[in-house]
């Protein structure tokens, strides 16, 4: 590493000019076995002299956000206004009733002990980059709200030695590095006092978006406006969505031999299933999955196609509280049309914790409809025999669990799909460390669809490292391309992560690794497919 | 009533009225969002893997299976043992754990030394004069963990002001008032050992001086040593409520009110009438998307209604 980016302190986060910190590739730690050579690894590319003039990249050379550099001294210091009127907001009783308890206790209580640096793994796999320690945003909205929130915080800032100056260079910067965390939460699970530095990354994406109107493009605009608006994220519409429908039912009923219909706007079924529409798009083979098994299973559930009915996700979650009961809201209100007993959401892990868990208390009244997880109802029609399944099906591959941080540490959904995986798989095998103390896929909190500029670069090369690490771990003694392997990842935005750092990494091709949902496991399984339901050119 | 009489008092009733103050401040903050995390100790057997009640299909209609039992054995282990900085960040524990393990004992000292000055009643005569056969081990208990609280509160105290002096990673982020803080709990620790050993050996000044506090009687006269260990520790307490020392506050909130909150929004409970009340809260976020003026439920159902109730 570059050794001033190891001198970093948090009041240089405020100096004008090139960037805070340098990646250096040959600090980062050193991945196993086939990637412990040399050239085997991607480089994170430069930006280009034009892309570097237009776009703020002075946190570290890279943008995600490309966020044009303000022309005018004026223009800058309307956005230095800005920011300072949202941050008093976010402590603001009725503006941040939201998370007003813990963004205060988070600010208040933390003793810069650092125990949780030990447990971020963008922090530890950049080889200990300064900027990317947990406490090191954090330290910096902190020091910002001591001085410009609390009551005598100029002076007490001067006091204390807490004094920071609030630049634009500062804003800039605060807004890439509001990206460059997964909100995978593992610092605030590690740290004694339960100070959340994970919270502080989307409370400062949620300043910057509710205030400043500053998101990344494909999270906000072609995100939760779009969906919204359009129905979807993906930009399907409600008559897209029908005819793909239509394509993935011929192709179930060409892989069952069974003439049935998938359940479409059914009033009084039992279950809404709520699928992300990215797997309508990219990956067809998981709704099918979940066709086949409910209509085998004899489960009363139906799709939706009615606006937002059929587009499971929530980017509210990641940077916006209206945005994210605003989408909740619709969920709810579809469910309460359709008279159905429960919604059950599909396999995508943030989509889970913003329905079952953080809208639990926006979805108040009529709409307060139960909300569950599908691995629960999976694991349940497996438990009560309404399969007929072989688990010999899938013993030609190995296979591993990636656990979606979503659905495990904030969620505690553990065992449901280890149950199922041990019923179908014979050649299961855990990776380390898992369940609620996984590490992120390196997609969270809307990495895997930010395509932006060398964002991607570093997305795969530093926030996916543990993972990838973890995944050569796991199959270290089968890691030659002679032995078929799958990743199980039951969450879209995990496999749209897995996707990319295949790619990136050649793992198919080297490996022979797969990647793919529980769903497709199950369906592989079942005995009254003629066929085997994966395919493995699927990659 | 002398002057380090009134000094202690004042110091008393700030560090309880500040203390009180923030804890209200933090119970009365409006219900949030949920943001918990796992492994989460209320949950029965589930809580060895961290799992929860969203394991199981159709929670709502069945019976919730809690243990308070294991959130009060994990408190315990946490309090008495550290055992998240153990697990976490064992370098730091060896510091804290005797800085915390002092704080207890000191605490524990000021109980005995409480104690035994309302004691008239159980254990002195009638001329105020304690009797031979309780005062001996109760002296012995006294002083042991006063002795022994003052000893591993030092150590811990200097073991961390170094940590933050040596270690490059902690002291980037150190601020002036960490090492205030740390240089406090040495003085405060330092000066009840350096007053024991040096001028007060059976604690017997620091014990008259509790019971005038009790008795609202004036003080013998105490040694220097002795009346700066009072002093230290008034502007300790002065100044801790203050401070980010009050963690042990904070971290009752974090673990109780946001880490370990899972309380669902069941139609007609109470959270549930909480949420629809901060439903109702006004907004004034500027970003074109947000409808500042608007209330939270109107921004969201997009109905331009005020009401903060989810139309039916």
């Amino acid at each position: 590493m570059n050794s001033n980016s190891r001198k970093i302190t948090p009041s240089d986060i405020s100096r004008p000019g090139s960037p805070l910190a340098e990646l250096d590739s040959g600090a980062f730690l050193p991945l196993p076995p086939p990637y412990d050579k040399p050239d085997y690894e991607p480089r994170i590319r430069s930006l280009t002299k034009e892309q570097t003039a237009n776009y703020e990249c002075d946190l570290d050379g890279v943008s995600v956000v490309m966020l044009e550099r303000p022309k005018t001294r004026d223009e800058k210091l309307a956005l230095i206004g800005k920011f300072l009127s949202g941050l008093k907001k976010l402590f603001d009783r009725n503006d941040n009733w939201t998370f007003l308890q813990p963004l205060f206790l988070t600010m208040e209580y933390c003793a810069r002990c650092q125990t949780c640096s030990n447990a971020c793994p963008i922090f530890n796999e950049s080889g200990g980059l300064e900027i990317y320690r947990p406490v090191y945003r954090a330290e910096i909205l902190r020091r910002l709200y001591k001085k410009y929130v609390k009551s005598g915080g100029r002076i007490l800032a001067k006091l204390s030695g807490s004094d920071i100056a609030l630049t634009w260079e500062l804003i800039a910067r605060m807004i890439e590095l509001s990206y460059r965390c997964t909100i995978c939460r593992r610092c605030a699970q590690a740290c004694p006092m339960g100070i959340d530095n994970g919270l502080v990354t989307r409370e400062l994406r949620k300043l910057f978006s509710q205030e400043m109107g500053i998101a990344v493009k494909q999270i906000h605009e072609l995100g939760s406006v779009r969906h919204l608006g359009k129905g979807s994220s993906t930009g399907m519409t409600p008559l897209a969505f029908k005819d793909n429908l239509e394509f993935m039912e011929s192709e179930t009923r060409e892989q069952t031999g069974w003439d049935f219909k998938w359940p479409v706007d059914k009033v009084g079924a039992d279950i809404l299933l709520l699928h992300n529409a990215g797997e309508f798009l990219a990956w067809p083979e998981n709704p099918e999955a979940f066709a086949i098994i409910l209509e085998a299973a004899g489960v009363s559930y139906t799709l939706s196609s009615d606006l937002l009915g059929y587009d499971g996700v929530n980017y509210g979650v990641w940077y916006d509280d209206l945005q994210l009961a605003r989408v909740a809201i619709k969920h709810a209100q579809i469910a309460r049309k359709l008279g159905v007993k429960k919604i059950v959401i599909g396999e995508c892990g943030h989509a889970h914790k913003a329905l079952a868990v953080i809208a639990d208390r926006i979805l108040t009244g009529n709409l307060n409809i139960p909300r569950e997880s599908c691995l629960t109802l999976l694991n349940g029609i497996i438990k009560e025999g309404r399969l007929k399944l072989d688990p010999a099906r899938n013993a030609d591959f190995h296979v591993t669990l990636h656990d979606p941080c979503n659905i495990v540490r904030m969620m505690g959904i553990v065992r449901p799909q280890r149950e199922i995986l041990k019923a179908v798989c014979p050649n299961f095998r855990e990776m380390t460390p898992r369940g609620v103390e996984n590490f992120c896929c390196g997609g969270g909190s809307g990495f895997a669809i930010a395509p932006n500029l060398n964002f991607p670069d570093w997305r795969n090369i530093v926030a996916g490292r543990a993972k990838l690490r973890q995944i050569l771990d796991v199959f270290h003694d089968i890691i030659g391309p002679e032995n078929n392997k799958y990743v199980c990842a039951p969450c879209s935005n995990c496999k749209g992560q897995m996707r990319d750092l295949f790619a990136a990494y050649g793992l198919f091709e080297k490996c022979n690794i797969l990647y793919g949902g529980l769903a497709e496991l199950i369906a592989n399984a079942m005995v009254d497919l003629k066929e085997p339901f994966l395919a493995w050119e699927w990659h | 009533m002398t002057l380090l009489q009134i000094l202690v008092y004042a110091s008393l009733i700030v560090f309880l009225t500040g203390t009180i103050v923030k804890a209200v401040k933090l119970a009365r903050m409006p219900i949030h969002l949920r943001w918990e995390l796992y492994p989460i100790p209320r949950e029965k057997s589930r809580s060895l893997y961290g799992g929860s009640y969203f394991e199981e299909p159709d929670w709502r209609t069945r019976p919730r299976q809690f243990t308070f039992a294991g959130e009060i054995a994990e408190i315990i282990m946490e309090v008495l043992f550290l055992r998240a900085l153990y697990r976490n960040n064992r370098i730091l524990w060896y510091f804290s754990y005797p800085l915390h393990i002092g704080l207890y004992f000191s605490v524990g000292f000021i109980c005995v030394l409480f104690v035994r000055s309302l004691a008239p009643i159980a254990v002195f005569n009638s001329e105020g004069i304690p009797t031979a056969l309780l005062t001996k081990p109760m002296n012995i208990v006294m002083v042991s963990i006063g002795v022994i609280g003052f000893g591993l509160g030092t150590i811990g105290a200097v073991g961390l002001l170094f940590m933050r002096l040596l270690k490059a990673d902690y002291r980037r982020y150190s601020l002036l008032s960490d090492y205030f803080n740390l240089v406090l709990l040495i003085a405060l620790f330092a000066s009840g050992l350096c007053a024991w050993y040096l001028a007060d050996k059976s604690f017997t000044h620091i014990e008259e001086f509790t019971r005038s506090l009790i008795r609202f009687t004036a003080p013998a006269d105490a040694p220097y040593l002795v009346r700066a260990e009072l002093v230290i520790a008034a502007i300790f307490l002065f100044y801790l409520p203050f401070t980010h020392m009050t963690h042990f506050m904070g971290k009752f909130f974090n673990y109780h009110r946001v880490k370990w909150q899972t309380q669902p929004s069941i139609p007609g409970n109470e959270v549930e009438q909480q949420a629809k009340d901060a439903l109702g809260r006004p907004l004034s976020w500027s970003a074109s998307h947000m409808e500042a003026g608007k209330t939270w439920s109107a921004a969201a159902f997009g109905t331009g209604e005020d009401s903060g109730k989810n139309p039916e």
